[in-house]
């Protein structure tokens, strides 16, 4: 329960510097998605099923201000990221933002698609070279600093609950 | 026959259909029942305003420090523009009881006064996509989908996509589905088009469907055509900055500069008077 109520603190958290502070800051056109970067993060770390859920936490909350198919595509990509979890070293730098930056492809590539006003509007080449692979390398670079702090939050959270991080 | 067995990613597949099932029913019936992100609305909006006013004061702090001999040059410059836009301001005002005097005697039909209210902008749209406003007015306010929105001096933010009890969230024109009708301002042009967004490219409008023969040059105007009953004639959009030919020749095309930026609208005007076609 403890988790839980930790992980939805931590996603108030990001949809209050997503939604109020980020846009705001002079970092140029493109903003990272923090919703994604965290179901990615979480899926790595707790697997699939903790993984899924937190995405559609995620998912749900990002459609209260975004394009309307955070719903299904955050969920599985917490899904998708989980089932690497035990597959790679936990404490690896390298291997989270590859992931985020793959992540980011899929959820790009899907909000294409599945959005018509998108799909019939934008040429695929200018989505790609513009907002989807740009948008990839922004997510990758900000999960080089988020995923350790998620995983030493979730370590945190782990040892006041007294039991052992695998 | 295999039997089923149960794993948590069918439980995440069989929450998603739910919700898609529950909004697309809701919409298709045009019922309106209690949805959860009215509640997650109501809940999140403080904290958005709080978060908007503490980071409103300290660029305030910020820009104090940093741009105080810009603010020095700039009075000067305003002191002196002030002047002059009041001397236009009374010839206008003179133009004006002039057309209104010549309305009533071709007994033409009044333009309307738009009642309006302000809103304060709390939050911008959480992804690269489509640019979205939340601001902190909502159905309590009498709020309704599509009215458009505008800046204090009239130009055309977009329109209100969503309503919640105390916010609500509004489409701006840089989302490649927000259409909307323009005009050419200039007189003898009066050119017809449709001006839509390109996401990511903040400061540039398309505006396309012109005639291949239309009068469009650059720094042209342009201005919303009135045609569509959700947007009134004469709100300003943009400045006409590149011109191309289009479908092979057939039709012009446009990139306009607009007059806003998304991340600097800090309150809006949102447009309530019923309008309709001059005579």
């Amino acid at each position: 329960m403890k988790a839980i109520i930790g992980k939805g603190f931590v996603l108030l958290l990001i949809t209050l510097t997503q939604v109020s502070i980020l846009p705001r800051l002079p970092l140029g056109n493109l903003q990272p998605d923090l919703f994604l970067i965290a179901a990615c993060c979480w899926g790595l770390i707790n697997g699939s099923r903790i993984g899924m859920g937190s995405g559609f936490a995620a998912g749900l909350l990002q459609d209260l201000y975004g394009t309307g198919s955070n719903i299904f595509i955050k969920p599985a990509i917490g899904y998708l990221s989980g089932r690497f979890e035990g597959k790679i070293y936990k404490e690896s730098i390298a291997f989270p933002p590859m992931i985020v930056f793959g992540a980011s492809l899929f959820s790009g590539l899907i909000t294409y698609l599945v959005h018509e006003e998108f799909l019939f509007n934008l040429s695929f080449g200018y989505a790609l070279r513009e907002i989807i692979i740009p948008g990839g390398f922004v997510n990758a670079a900000i999960a080089i600093g988020a995923y350790p702090l998620l995983l030493w939050l979730e370590r945190k959270m782990e040892e006041r609950r007294g039991g052992v991080y695998r | 026959m295999r039997r089923y067995k149960f794993q948590y990613w069918h439980l995440g597949i069989l929450a998603i259909v739910l919700v898609l099932l529950f909004s697309w029913g809701a919409n298709y019936l045009e019922i309106s029942i209690p949805r959860p992100f009215n509640f997650l609305h109501t809940v999140t909006a403080p904290l958005h305003r709080s978060v908007t006013w503490v980071g409103g004061k300290i660029g305030n702090v910020r820009s104090f420090f940093t741009e105080y001999r810009v603010f020095h040059e700039d009075r000067e410059y305003y002191e002196t523009r002030i002047g002059q836009l009041e001397r236009e301001l009374s010839m206008a005002n003179e133009v004006y009881l002039e057309n209104e005097r010549l309305r009533e005697l071709l007994n033409f039909e009044q333009r309307v006064n738009f009642e309006t209210l302000g809103a304060r902008v709390i939050g911008l749209g959480s992804d690269n996509w489509g640019h979205t406003l939340i601001i902190d007015r909502g159905r309590k306010d009498g709020l309704f989908p599509r009215q458009p929105v505008i800046t204090g001096n009239g130009y055309l933010v977009g329109q209100v996509e969503e309503v919640y009890s105390g916010t609500a969230r509004v489409t701006m024109l840089t989302n490649p589905g927000f259409v909307v009708g323009g005009i050419v301002r200039r007189e003898e042009s009066r050119a017809l088009g449709m001006v839509r967004g390109v996401p990511l490219k903040e400061g540039f409008y398309l505006m396309d469907n012109f005639s291949w023969d239309a009068d469009v040059r650059i720094d042209d105007v342009i201005i919303t055509s009135g045609m569509s009953e959700f947007f009134p004639k004469g709100l300003a959009i943009g400045t006409v900055k590149t011109l191309e030919e289009g479908d092979y020749g057939l039709t012009q095309r446009a990139g306009i500069e607009p007059f806003i930026y998304g991340s600097t609208i800090e309150e809006v005007l949102i447009l309530f008077a019923e309008w309709g076609e001059e005579e």
